[in-house]
Formats: C-alpha cells, sequence, structure tokens
C-alpha cells in the first residue's frame, strides 16, 4: 500500500492497538495509517446510504473517533478483526446520518474531557452541554505553534519531551510552560468570545 | 488561571487527584464560583482541542477519500476455461518455489525496498517561521514532489540552520534523495539527524532501507540489529524481525 501520512506500515491489529494506547507519535502514525487503510469503505457506505462525499467523510471521521474511544476504553476485545468492528461503527453512523438527512443537519462527535464518575454530578453543575454543540475553532486562531502544542498534548497525548522536539523547544520544561500559555491563552479568548454574547 | 491551578483542575478531570484532595477540591467547587469558572472554562478549551483534532481528521478523511475512489471491489465473474488457466498457473507458482527456494533465488533489492520504504510526509511546514523560508521552499517542494528543487533549498537550509530546523532539513534531504534514487547521498543526510529524536528513528530506519536498496546486506542487518535492540524502535520491531528473516547473511 503507498502511503502519504506515515513512516511505517503496522502489520496486525494488535499492532494498531497498541500504538493507538501508547499515545503520542505511535497513535498519530496508527490513526493516519488506519484512515488510509479503511478509506476505501467510504466509497462502499456512500453508495449504501445515498450520502454526499461531505457526508461520508463526515461519518468517517466521526466512526474513527470512536473506533479510537472504544480501543483505549478497551472495550474492543478483539473477538472480531479490527475492520470488521469499524466497519460496523462506520455503517451505524452511516445509517444515523441517512435518518438525519432530513434536517441536514451533522452532529460532530467532540468529547467531553475525561470524568471520572463520581465526579459527574458535581460538573453537571457546570452546565456546559449546550456551549460544547457551539464550538468556535478557536484553536485555528491562535497561530501554529500553540495550536501543534495543544493538539499534541490534548489529542494525540504526545509526551512533553517529543512536544518540545516537535514544536523546536529547548526541552520539556519549556515545552509545559509554552502548554499553559496556550491553554490560558484559549481559555481567555473562551471566556471573551462568552461576555460578547 | 495560574498554571497550578491548570494542574489541579486537570489532575481533577482526568481522575488522578489523590482521594482526599479531591474531597477538598469539589467541596471548594461548589463553594468557589470562581474556580467553577476556571474549571468550567478549561472544560470548554479541552473540547476545543478535540474539535481541532477532529478537523484534522476530517482532513485524512477527504484525502483517504480521493485515493480510495476507484478502487472499490468489482465482482468479476470468469469463465471455467479462465479459471482453468489461473489454477494452471498457481500450480506452475508453487512448482517453482518448491524448485527454487527463497534463498536460491536472487534477492530484488529495489522492490524489497519498495515495499518497506514508507515517506514521511511534510506536513511541519506550516509550523515554520517566515525567517526559516528556504527550509519551508524546501520542505513545500518536497510536499509537491518537485525533488531536485527541494534538494537544492534544504542543502542551503542545511548549511544555515541549526537545532530542530536543521534536523527537519536533513531528513527531508534525506528523503528527496532517496525520490530521486540517490541512495547514498541519502544515508549522508539521514545518518546527520541525531539519534533519539522523533526524526531520529525513523531516519535509523530509512538508512537499513537504503543499504538494502544499496544490497549492502551486512550493514543493513547491523542498523536492524541495532532497531531491534532498542525498545523506543519498538514501531519498527515486526517488520526489522521480517527483513532479518529474509535478509542473505553473507
Amino acid at each position: 500500500m503507498s502511503s502519504t501520512f506515515q513512516p511505517t506500515n503496522p502489520r496486525s491489529d494488535r499492532d494498531i492497538i497498541d500504538a493507538i494506547k501508547a499515545g503520542g507519535r505511535h497513535k498519530e502514525y496508527a490513526i493516519q495509517w488506519l484512515m488510509e487503510e479503511y478509506g476505501k469503505f467510504m466509497h462502499k457506505i456512500q453508495k449504501k446510504y445515498g450520502l454526499t462525499e461531505e457526508g461520508v467523510q463526515d461519518a468517517y471521521t466521526d466512526a474513527i473517533i470512536g473506533l479510537i474511544q472504544q480501543i483505549e476504553k478497551e472495550s474492543f476485545r478483539g473477538e472480531s478483526k479490527l475492520s470488521t468492528f469499524f466497519y460496523r461503527i462506520f455503517s451505524n453512523k452511516g445509517v444515523d446520518l441517512f435518518r438525519k438527512n432530513s434536517t441536514k443537519r451533522i452532529n460532530t462527535v467532540v468529547d467531553m474531557p475525561p470524568i471520572e464518575d463520581p465526579s459527574k454530578n458535581i460538573l453537571s453543575l457546570l452546565d456546559i452541554e449546550d456551549e460544547i454543540q457551539n464550538l468556535n475553532g478557536f484553536l485555528d486562531n491562535m497561530g501554529d505553534n500553540c495550536k501543534q502544542i495543544l493538539l499534541d498534548w490534548g489529542f494525540w497525548g504526545y509526551g512533553m519531551a517529543e512536544i518540545a522536539e516537535r514544536a523546536g523547544l529547548k526541552n520539556a520544561d519549556q515545552a509545559k510552560r509554552q502548554k499553559y500559555r496556550c491553554l490560558q491563552k484559549l481559555t481567555k479568548m473562551i471566556a471573551a468570545a462568552q461576555e460578547l454574547e | 488561571m495560574s498554571d497550578e491551578l491548570q494542574d489541579r483542575i486537570e489532575q481533577y478531570l482526568s481522575g488522578e487527584m489523590a482521594p482526599h484532595h479531591k474531597v477538598e477540591f469539589e467541596q471548594e467547587l461548589i463553594t468557589n464560583k470562581q474556580l467553577a469558572e476556571n474549571v468550567r472554562l478549561y472544560m470548554l478549551a479541552h473540547a476545543e482541542i478535540q474539535f481541532a483534532g477532529r478537523e484534522l481528521l476530517k482532513s485524512y478523511a477527504q484525502k483517504a477519500y480521493q485515493a480510495t475512489k476507484g478502487q472499490e471491489k468489482k465482482t468479476i465473474f470468469l469463465r471455467p476455461m479462465v479459471w482453468g488457466s489461473i489454477a494452471a498457473a498457481i500450480a506452475l507458482l508453487i512448482l517453482f518455489v518448491i524448485l527454487f527456494p527463497q534463498s536460491s533465488r536472487e534477492l530484488d533489492t529495489d522492490e524489497l525496498f519498495a515495499e518497506y520504504y514508507v515517506p514521511h510526509s511534510a506536513i511541519e511546514a506550516r509550523n515554520l517561521d517566515e525567517s526559516e523560508h528556504v527550509l519551508r521552499e524546501g520542505l513545500d517542494n518536497y510536499y509537491e514532489k518537485n525533488y531536485d528543487k527541494a534538494i537544492a533549498a534544504l542543502s542551503q537550509a542545511a548549511d544555515s540552520l541549526d537545532g530542530a530546523d536543521l534536523l527537519l532539513a536533513n531528513f527531508f534531504l534525506g528523503q528527496s534523495y532517496i525520490e530521486t534514487g540517490k541512495t547514498e547521498a541519502a544515508l549522508l543526510s539521514f545518518a546527520k539527524v541525531s539519534e533519539g529524536s522523533l526524526y531520529g528513528y525513523v531516519s535509523r530506519w530509512n538508512i537499513a532501507l537504503a543499504y538494502v536498496r544499496l544490497n549492502k546486506m551486512k550493514e543493513a542487518r547491523e542498523q536492524l540489529k541495532t532497531i531491534r535492540s532498542n525498545p523506543n524502535y519498538q514501531f519498527y520491531h515486526r517488520k526489522a524481525d521480517e527483513l532479518l528473516e529474509i535478509l542473505p547473511t553473507e
């Protein structure tokens, strides 16, 4: 298989699962590989449910995120092939989209931060569910450096030493300080936008 | 929001906070409006990061969609005569494998290289400042597959830059040389990428493959054994094992 994304070609489901659980570069490469490898399913699901190109790409993205979550939560126990398991998730997303097509609305998958169950009651007091449905894409307005650092840390799960290397910073401490600053900048942007509303 | 507070919120939300601190934190969360607001903003910031991550994955989905267009499996009904020919071809192939085992056949090093070499895409170009325009030019040309132009710009960048930028320049210079068939030059560039860095890991793997392409099996095996013995190269272990199995020892 030719690839444009990653420097490696995992050979088994176990490789993929281990890489996603490991986080950081292993996770990033594995997901890029998965997205390319399972890409052919998009045309099948698109045809099956009569989806638009944009729609099937959305469903595919959400299915990949769903797969990552299942692997990280250890809900995938290897009873079937990973590709079969993924196809099931993707097919369900396709059906959901097919049903929602009458309203032409696509819900994106954005998860709440990982929250332990006992905390949920307290956190529900903060009432952020509605706000999470209306995200602004603030990271795109933060500059490439902050965006990369926050994505590396919060999305891919890179360690601080690797983040330092990727961002051209001296060491892990500097990366951590930069992450604090970027996160602070982001929370200020969110707060400022809410004041305007 | 202070750094210390960010750490506390992060620990609390990830469930890593010690139980007694957690009780105190939750008590404070109910009584301290400012803390509650900070936690709320932190959670929204996290959601924004996930949103941006999803957008990134969506861009991969778009590329994958285009790349796999027209690759859907088509069912082809073959006539019995065709099936007979296929069966005969398979039988001949099996006979060939039995009569001429792997060790006695010529190893196609180019084919082996192509099977295992996967270029790393130049996505990092977006992080560069304008001051690093030569490096950006090199990476952009690499991305556009203008490898000769990429080599010219990246060589210039490698002469004038240091630190992470130098590492990037040498890494993509190595990959550009690979693409233009200048494998010896690629080896030299990859060797300049420092060990222990992300690109260092990929470079070591590429060096091993470059030796394979050059039919220098002793050197290739040495590199693969180094990869195999180092836990940092975990992601390459399986493939290193496969190659060590295939490559001749002499």
